[in-house]
């Protein structure tokens, strides 16, 4: 009992106030009895936030790592083309978010597939100044709503690079892709720029509502 | 806690007492201990460099900011300041010289590569279409490019159909470090695509290669490589130094991606991390050389 920290019943996180009431229950059943409530509260407070797996998906120089640093308040500056994935867990809303990010080239397209399993967010990002992929990146889309491993997971479609002069508004992808046909899962389409950040906190709050709302 | 108040007391008086009992005991000053007691390159160069930072001399301390043409005379006040008879010790001027030409090399060094960085490849420009085709024929010597836009590029790695999308961060450096291994180690280069495009140890060469840029980049930029080039260059680092470590890198990245027979091209963050571990262990011995030992033509 001595050596345990302070700070754990001086300043209670923000995890600990929203996951007491869900929590306590179970532990107190349980392991009340031999713990004592301090030892309960700390281990609320390390009781880890629902982890949601993400699964950043896009052509080739369509921003996706960029768009994982900048969740993850990285620099993005060096940014080199990936060679294989990326992973990165970002914290929030009570959420610990695992974003996916796998290499858009066409030679590893192939291995998407190996990381399909589990996933609760689909984030499909498109670079919108290059009209000349839409179609590839059109169809790469419909193959991957075509899936079995993803049927009904949530899909989030960032329209990138908006800073630039060129970029297509989301309207007109949104309708390039018949985004409106889609009926067997929740989807949206969010203009962002990833290298500002303009655009990625609303595509996130959407992220963390559709894994709300299919809890549920 | 005990380290680090011993540690501030230390840094804080005792060094100063103790250089001053040695001083008076010894009669030569401490860069000039340093200079005789240890051979040239990275023990004694970073040496050097420490005791220069951390004197209280504003003319030891404003060496290290110096342009390189200012240095020699650098070296003149600091021995003047430190009463250094060139009689007496006539190596220590050149020793001295040279361990700054070092220091305030890395920077200058780094300025140089971070300017080449910055410089995003344009297809408007002639000189880095030149450069890009040049890598393309001293790749592919027996392959014609049908056009500039061709799947084409994929043969030696790049991702799509043009290859600027892919240099990215590291901009026209990348692409530099690209043609000098090819140009300077035809053969190795060569050796080096030839496994990476293996069917099944393969992975892409070019954007591997730009991957590694950035390892070299980040390396330099923090002052990691210091004992590489006090090692390996006696005066001030040049870009071409630069681009040597690079052929190293590709190199070995290479030997060691063989070696390690990796499952899939998707396993590469976790082997270039291990690599990159290595590359960092070796920069922690004093005798580091990290120059690519291959028969190379000149």
């Amino acid at each position: 009992m001595d050596n345990l920290p302070l700070e754990d019943f001086s300043s209670p996180s923000t995890a600990l106030q929203s996951n007491l009431s869900v929590t306590l229950g179970g532990v107190s059943k349980r392991e009340g009895n031999k713990m004592g409530l301090l030892s309960i509260l700390r281990k609320l407070k390390s009781t880890p936030d629902q982890e949601v797996r993400i699964l950043l998906l896009g052509l080739d120089n369509g921003g996706k790592t960029t768009l994982l640093k900048q969740l993850a308040s990285e620099d993005i500056s060096h940014i080199t083309p990936t060679q294989g994935f990326n992973i990165k867990s970002v914290q929030s809303q009570g959420f610990k978010l695992n974003v996916w990010d796998i290499g858009g080239q066409r030679k590893i397209r192939p291995y998407w597939r190996n990381y399909f399993e589990n996933t609760d967010v689909l984030i499909y990002v498109i670079d919108s100044a290059d009209r000349k992929r839409f179609e590839e990146t059109g169809q790469e889309l419909a193959e991957l709503l075509d899936e079995e491993k993803l049927s009904g997971v949530p899909v989030l479609i960032f329209a990138n690079k908006q800073d630039l002069l060129t970029a297509a508004p989301a309207s007109e992808i949104a309708e390039g892709l018949n985004l409106h046909t889609i009926r067997d899962r929740m989807w949206q389409i969010q203009s962002c720029s990833a290298l500002t950040g303009e655009g990625i906190q609303e595509g996130m709050n959407w992220v963390c509502k559709s894994v709300n709302s299919k809890k549920k | 806690m005990l380290g680090y108040i011993w540690q501030y007391v230390y840094t804080s008086f005792l060094r100063y007492w103790l250089k001053w009992f040695i001083r008076q005991a010894t009669g030569t000053c401490e860069l000039q201990r340093i200079c005789s007691g240890n051979k040239p390159g990275a023990t004694r160069t970073s040496k050097a460099e420490y005791s220069l930072r951390s004197s209280k001399n504003k003319v030891l301390r404003g060496a290290l900011e110096a342009s390189k043409d200012q240095l020699e005379k650098c070296a003149d006040q600091i021995m003047k300041e430190k009463n250094v008879k060139p009689q007496k010790d006539p190596l220590f001027k050149e020793s001295l010289h040279i361990c700054l030409l070092q220091i305030t090399g890395n920077s200058s060094l780094y300025v140089s590569v971070e300017n080449m960085r910055k410089e995003v490849f344009s297809s408007e420009n002639q000189e880095h279409e030149a450069m890009l085709l040049k890598l393309w024929d001293l790749l592919m010597p027996t392959v014609k490019l049908d056009s500039r836009i061709t799947k084409q590029w994929g043969d030696i790695g790049f991702q799509g159909d043009d290859p600027k999308t892919d240099f990215r961060g590291m901009g026209l450096l990348g692409l530099i470090n690209l043609v000098f291994f090819s140009e300077n180690y035809t053969e190795e280069a060569r050796q080096v695509l030839s496994h990476a495009n293996h069917p099944k140890l393969g992975y892409s060469y070019a954007i591997v290669g730009i991957n590694l840029t950035e390892m070299a980049y980040s390396l330099l930029k923090s002052g990691e490589l210091k004992p590489h080039f006090y090692n390996t260059v006696p005066g001030t680092p040049e870009l071409r130094q630069f681009h040597q470590l690079y052929c190293y890198l590709a190199y070995e990245f290479d030997k060691f991606w063989v070696a390690e027979e990796p499952e899939s091209i998707m396993q590469f963050n976790q082997y270039r991390e291990k690599f990159h571990t290595i590359v960092k262990t070796n920069l922690q011995d004093p005798d580091v050389n990290l120059t690519l030992t291959a028969c190379s033509k000149k």
